[in-house]
């Protein structure tokens, strides 16, 4: 399928992207399991699926080699959208803007260079802070693969992407489940 | 109509099923303001845009089901996340701050007085009439707030202290008493 860098039109692309069909080892559907050799959607494309919005990018592990894992919030590494530029990296030395860039959260093991569907919409199980509580604010962190965290009601000093509805590994070792709310906002 | 689509939620086929009621007389800026649904109409979560603002459908609970004192709903009133869990089509709204799973779980303005258990459309984007806290002006930032259905505020310039989720348009009380007209912001996704 072709990449469509111009062609980031809603619609158009919901209609057109393509979702590997449910996976016994997925409950929640195939989409979180997508590991693509070659791009089958347009790069950058939303989707809405099953309540949550995800976003279809290459993925990149960086100059460190870092494996991607399910939860781990990304950062984008190349971003030019007028061309369909749209890599994001688990290495954060990598990361385009500081902790300001996280892209979304990644959803399996995805290979280096592969392209998959990323997490920015809803709620997302993610790699947290360690002392991550309800109510505190996801941020960017310099660590690969984990959310920041600003303390609830603490001063922000960066991007707010989401915020934590549980505390840290009430749910999943080292992870809490995650309104994502600001990671849509820029386009 | 009512269809409950768990894994329907797809931005264009929802919009094209969702159900909104006729226009009344006695609501001038539109009759989804007014939604009242006891039973389920339109696939829980999905996303509408009318007449230039957002909303999103949901269940409301006044706090009750989790043994809170119950807080009845308001026009204006600021709901937070009760249930959340989008895969499974579940997005429960409450006026009771203290059945929020944490501080910073806004879900929406609402706009009317829905009944306990009842569905409603709640504002998420656009301007809304929203009761904040006292002492807010035009330009402060909207922020979460333990008083049920406010805004919280931090004054414009200083320094933020939780998710914003809206900027006040005017002062409270210009417009209505104890309320302000807010730009929401953060709370599509």
């Amino acid at each position: 399928m072709s990449v469509y860098g111009d062609s980031l039109a809603a619609f158009g692309n919901a209609q057109v992207v393509e979702i590997p069909p449910d996976l016994i080892a997925s409950p929640y559907g195939g989409i979180k399991n997508t590991n693509d050799a070659t791009a089958k959607n347009p790069l950058g494309t939303l989707y809405r699926h099953k309540g949550n919005v995800y976003r279809y990018v290459k993925f990149d592990n960086g100059g460190h080699n870092v494996a991607a894992l399910s939860g781990g919030p990304v950062h984008w590494k190349a971003l030019n959208p007028a061309i369909g530029t749209f890599t994001v990296t688990s290495d954060y030395t990598d990361t385009l803007m500081n902790i300001n860039a996280v892209a979304g959260i990644i959803l399996n093991a995805v290979t280096d260079a592969y392209y998959t569907w990323i997490q920015v919409g809803g709620v997302a199980l993610a790699k947290s802070h360690a002392s991550q509580v309800a109510g505190d604010v996801a941020i960017g962190a310099s660590t690969d693969l984990v959310f920041g965290r600003i303390a609830a009601d603490g001063t922000l000093t960066s991007v707010p992407f989401g915020v934590a509805i549980e505390d840290l590994s009430a749910t999943e070792a080292n992870k809490a489940n995650t309104i994502l709310t600001s990671c849509l906002r820029a386009f | 109509m009512a269809v409950t689509l768990k894994d329907g939620l797809f931005t264009f086929g929802s919009n094209q099923i969702s159900e909104v009621p006729p226009s009344l007389p006695v609501a001038a800026s539109g009759d989804i303001e007014a939604t009242n649904d006891a039973a389920q109409k339109a696939p829980l979560g999905v996303l509408y845009r009318h007449k230039g603002n957002v909303y999103r459908y949901v269940k409301f609970d006044n706090g009750s089901t989790d043994q809170q004192t119950a807080v009845a709903c308001a026009a204006g009133g600021v709901l937070h996340w009760y249930l959340l869990d989008p895969p499974n089509g579940v997005f429960t709204a409450t006026s009771a701050y203290a059945a929020a799973p944490g501080k910073n779980a806004v879900a929406g303005v609402a706009l009317n007085v829905t009944t306990h258990g009842y569905y409603t459309w709640i504002q998420v984007g656009g301007r809304v009439m929203a009761y904040v806290v006292a002492n807010t002006a035009v330009g402060d930032v909207m922020v979460y707030s333990s008083t049920d259905l406010n805004f919280g505020r931090c004054a414009a310039d200083a320094a933020v202290t939780g998710i914003p989720f809206g900027v006040a348009m005017e002062a409270r009380g210009t417009t209505t008493a104890n309320k302000a007209y807010v730009l929401l912001l953060n709370l599509i996704w």
